[in-house]
């Protein structure tokens, strides 16, 4: 069974698949490094360990994210170590089938995102952890 | 000497917070509106003036501009460290001399794989303050033979 932790950030919904989802850590303050990749706003430090935060408002075009402190830290794993992503508010764990899960449509493919999860009048976007990873890595931004 | 190797300087430029070696630190100028020509200038090797110290002019160079950081000082607001380096003194110009603190109350911390490559040619190291992760400043990647050179 497939499910999501939804969440919202910067104005925009976007939904985080379950296995990916490590932990949600209340107002952890974002440090700027320097010339971190452009994707990444600072890092954040989570027992003893630094982690990336992503910007939002590079990989989710709409973003209204404007780099200040959040409510919640959301830690992901990826192929490439864990990644945090800003959340103002939670919006709960739900199963695929209580919604509806569809691609993206034509000509509007963001990089990162891999479809849409459709939950009671709202639209998250299902970021793909990996995708978004490797092309920190790439610099692809 | 082991005092001085066992301290770290605090530095600031803009919000990030970095720690240099007490032992490279010559002096601390807090007021160098008087002692910075800025028609001395090599950008392209970070050098934004000349500081006159003591009656010699050294380099004084901004790592702002290297590790792309903006700041709201004005050069002539800065604080420069006067550091030692085989090439001779130069000046590095902070925005802030925050404190001087002991080695130990700094917690190494590992940077993470993925962000590695991307900061490889300005900094290796960060340390942990109080939680605030700090970026350990390299002198030689500013100045001298190695930091020219790349």
């Amino acid at each position: 069974m497939r499910r999501f932790g939804l969440f919202r950030g910067g104005g925009i919904d976007y939904a985080v698949p379950l296995q990916r989802l490590v932990r949600i850590l209340p107002g952890e303050r974002c440090y700027l490094l320097p010339q971190l990749p452009q994707a990444v706003a600072g890092v954040i430090v989570a027992d003893g360990q630094l982690i990336p935060q992503l910007d939002l408002a590079k990989i989710l075009p709409c973003s209204e994210y404007q780099n200040e402190q959040t409510a919640y830290q959301v830690l992901v794993e990826s192929e490439c170590g864990t990644l945090a992503l800003p959340a103002d508010q939670t919006c709960g764990i739900i199963a695929g089938e209580n919604g509806a899960v569809t691609a993206l449509a034509e000509g509007s493919a963001v990089h990162g995102v891999s479809g849409e999860f459709h939950f009671q009048e709202r639209i998250f976007k299902i970021l793909d952890i990996d995708c978004l990873a490797i092309g920190l890595i790439q610099e692809s931004w | 000497m082991g005092n001085v190797l066992a301290r770290k300087l605090i530095f600031r430029l803009g919000s990030v917070g970095f720690i240099l070696d007490l032992s490279f630190v010559v002096e601390i100028r807090e007021q160098v509106v008087d002692l910075l020509d800025s028609t001395y200038r090599d950008l392209d090797a970070g050098i934004v003036g000349a500081l006159d110290f003591r009656h010699t002019w050294v380099p004084a160079i901004d790592p702002a501009i290297r590790f792309d950081l903006s700041s709201a000082l004005p050069l002539s607001a800065k604080t420069a460290l006067i550091l030692t380096s085989p090439e001779g003194n130069w000046a590095l110009l902070v925005d802030r001399a925050q404190e001087i603190s002991l080695a130990g109350r700094l917690q190494p911390c590992e940077m993470p794989a993925i962000l590695r490559v991307a900061v490889s040619d300005y900094y290796a190291q960060i340390d942990l303050l109080d939680n605030e992760p700090l970026v350990r400043f390299e002198p030689e990647r500013f100045y001298g033979a190695a930091g020219l050179a790349s």
